[in-house]
């Protein structure tokens, strides 16, 4: 097995991990927003009538939705 | 041995609070079954009862009494026992839990020593606040004020002690934040909630054996109805996922103008599951991690807030005592986090109950419990589908926006993302109704004696051990809840974002969709069983 | 059949970073990471038939510790060669 080095010690002490709120870059974050694509719209869409089915099957299917 | 080597199906079994969350709740259910065989080891789990300064003559309320072992009432085999151990039940449970929760550190590689320190401290400051929560004044309602000499409560049930668990947590995290940091090794909520909601397992399998002590057809009545939570909440939460995820994610990118992943994060994240669908669906879309945890900072703050407002909302407000399982399945799918969500859900069934009880001056009783499992149906299955949720996004986001030549997504992302105490909560929910259903001859009379040992194992589980979690989960939450972080200029606009469609979109739909699917169920009135 | 080559991979607030007992790359982007990957992969000759699967795990322990307890799986990808 491979020495362990002490970043990498480091980087497994509890509590540490490698990353904290506070060592961020904000901007890289919230900043640079792409133009709205069609497989945007194609994956909301999807997702909004995958909603619609689920409701219409679900509420014909559970026995205690309003429909019943 | 490679440094790094393959990631198996079984990776992590040892290593995570998903796994010891499991090994925990369904250890202590399997040493609980001993009993069936007269062997009572989980007797000496705590619980508080209602106490006051002066109790009046023949009434209640001593406080020599306040703490007790749940095997002094419900034991078979060693009720005499269990019975001289009083207070001394508040340490043999810190012993125990202790030890157990311990180990589960250990194994996770966190620092031992300031855990056990942490817990201790956490620990006893729960004991402290069960005892105050517990004094009538707070606990009692105005139909049994009277049997601990009072003449005014506060008509809060158990919430009480909640309450102020949550208080003093955020008293902490708030005003002494060297002292919350140090205890930070020990609080952890969501570790704690997930040992709960396995127990709550138990719960579900045991509310059958309780009530056919009562009556056999109430028996079969609770086995139907945690059955049809179980199939309208799996609905209602796939459906609305699959609306708010995309609803959040259009308002962050048309209004907020965010950039695809943060936007596709934080549409997870504000949707149900919180800090849990904030990772998947971060690594989902191969996000740098520092969004999902931005977006994680936030969502344990949002979602501390909603504990706040929404149980009293829904009792006081709308949709109150009329449609309590609405309020429940809505809670499920509008509070983020397993660990705010399940509070929340206990605030409001302890709320919901004392209030059906004093509307109907004692005449309606509802059965513990079956409110907060509303609330954590509709959770669980969410922790279930964002697995797959992540998955879709995953493709989405490898083959059709990034397409980087040779990389493919692995479906065994599916299983690594699975919430796995889920399997303990499902596990100890059909073992129990294996038991009913099979020995337990569905609650017949001539299965009482049988059914009496199981629910002498049962009971310490789902009652003392779940409560006791829930306390360290509404102390924890509050100690780790940092209420300046939303004024850090860091989340910027995400703030408002969150607050958005939090308020604007996310609970409206939830509660539409609860609605939907739960209105008109009823729990059973037990108050003519009741003494 | 490919090779495969386990390594993991994780974030330190600036760069990825995969590691492997042979071999550690930085990048910016994941775009930059795959193709250093390769590189290394290439010039160690850690292909089989000239193929290679390499299965980038992501390091649970550079997830904080208060995150694990919500979830402590980040992702795992496969990148082909």
């Amino acid at each position: 097995m491979a020495e362990v080095t002490t970043e990498e010690k480091k980087e497994t002490q509890p509590g540490t991990g490698s990353l904290s709120v506070d060592a961020l870059e904000a901007e890289d974050v919230l900043a640079g927003a792409e133009e709205w694509s069609s497989t945007e719209t194609w994956l909301v869409l999807g997702s909004f009538i995958a909603a619609i089915i689920a409701l219409f099957i679900g509420l014909l299917v559970v026995p205690t939705s309003v429909l019943h | 041995m490679a440094q790094y080597p393959e990631r198996k199906w079984y990776s992590g079994m040892l290593s995570t609070e998903d796994w010891w969350a499991v090994w925990i709740a369904v250890g202590f259910f399997m040493i609980s079954l001993l009993n069936i065989w007269g062997i009572d080891l989980v007797g000496w789990m705590t619980y508080p009862t209602k106490w006051v300064f002066n109790p009046p003559e023949g009434g209640k309320g001593a406080i020599s009494q306040a703490f007790y072992a749940l095997g002094k009432k419900y034991s078979v085999s060693a009720k005499g026992f269990y019975k001289g151990l009083g207070w001394w039940s508040v340490i043999w449970s810190y012993v125990i839990f202790g030890t157990a929760l311990t180990i589960g550190a250990a194994f996770m590689k966190w620092n031992v020593k300031r855990f056990v320190g942490g817990f201790t401290i956490i620990y006893f400051l729960t004991i402290a606040i069960w005892f105050i929560g517990h004094h009538a004044f707070i606990a009692a309602t105005k139909v049994n004020m009277h049997k601990y000499g009072l003449n005014f409560a506060l008509n809060l049930g158990g919430g009480g002690s909640f309450i102020l668990a949550l208080i003093v947590g955020l008293i902490i995290g708030n005003f002494f934040k060297g002292f919350a940091k140090y205890l930070s090794e020990a609080a952890k909520p969501e570790w704690y909630i997930k040992t709960a909601i396995v127990t709550l397992g138990v719960k579900l399998g045991y509310l059958p054996i309780k009530l056919s002590a009562f009556s056999q057809k109430l028996g079969k009545q609770a086995a139907d109805l945690t059955f049809d939570l179980f199939v309208a909440g799996a609905a209602a939460t796939v459906v609305a996922y699959l609306i708010f995820w995309p609803g959040v994610y259009v308002i962050s990118r048309k209004i907020f103008k965010l950039p695809r992943k943060t936007a596709a994060v934080l549409g997870s994240g504000i949707s149900i599951c919180g800090v849990s669908a904030a990772v998947a669906t971060g690594g989902a879309v191969r996000a740098k991690p520092v969004v999902s945890i931005m977006v994680s900072a936030l969502v344990v703050v949002w979602a501390v807030i909603e504990l706040i407002i929404l149980p009293g909302f829904f009792t006081h407000v709308w949709p109150g005592t009329k449609d309590p399982l609405v309020a429940g399945a809505s809670m499920g799918m509008a509070v983020k986090t397993d660990g705010a969500d399940a509070a929340a859900g206990e605030l409001l069934d302890e709320f919901m109950r004392t209030k059906i009880e004093i509307e109907t001056n004692g005449a309606v009783k509802w059965p513990e419990g079956i409110i907060t499992a509303s609330a954590v149906m509709t959770k669980v299955w969410i922790d279930m589908f964002i697995g797959i949720w992540a998955f879709v996004l995953a493709l989405v986001w490898v083959y059709k926006f990034e397409r980087r030549p040779g990389e493919r997504v692995p479906a065994s992302e599916v299983w690594h993302r699975f919430p796995k105490f889920v399997i303990g909560y499902f596990f100890c929910w059909f073992f129990l109704l294996a038991i009913y259903f099979g020995p337990g001859q569905g609650g017949a009379p001539e299965a009482m004696p049988f059914l009496k040992t199981v629910k002498a194992g049962a009971v310490p589980v789902e009652k003392g051990m779940r409560k006791l979690f829930f306390m360290l989960t509404f102390l924890s939450l509050g100690i780790i809840t940092d209420f300046k972080k939303l004024k850090e200029a860091q989340f910027g606009k995400m703030v408002w974002v969150y607050f958005v469609a939090l308020f604007g979109f996310i609970i409206p739909v939830a509660i539409i969709i609860g609605y939907l699917f739960h209105h008109g169920m009823t729990l059973p009135n037990i108050a003519q069983y009741m003494k | 059949m490919p090779m495969v080559i386990y390594a993991s991979i994780r974030h330190d607030g600036k760069d990825w970073i995969v590691k492997h007992d042979a071999f550690e790359v930085r990048g910016k982007t994941l775009d930059e990471i795959d193709e250093k990957v390769k590189q290394v992969v290439r010039e160690k000759g850690l292909m089989r038939g000239g193929k290679a699967q390499v299965y980038m795990a992501y390091d649970n322990n550079a997830i904080p510790q208060w995150i694990r307890q919500y979830s402590s799986h980040y992702f795992d990808r496969v990148v082909e060669l």
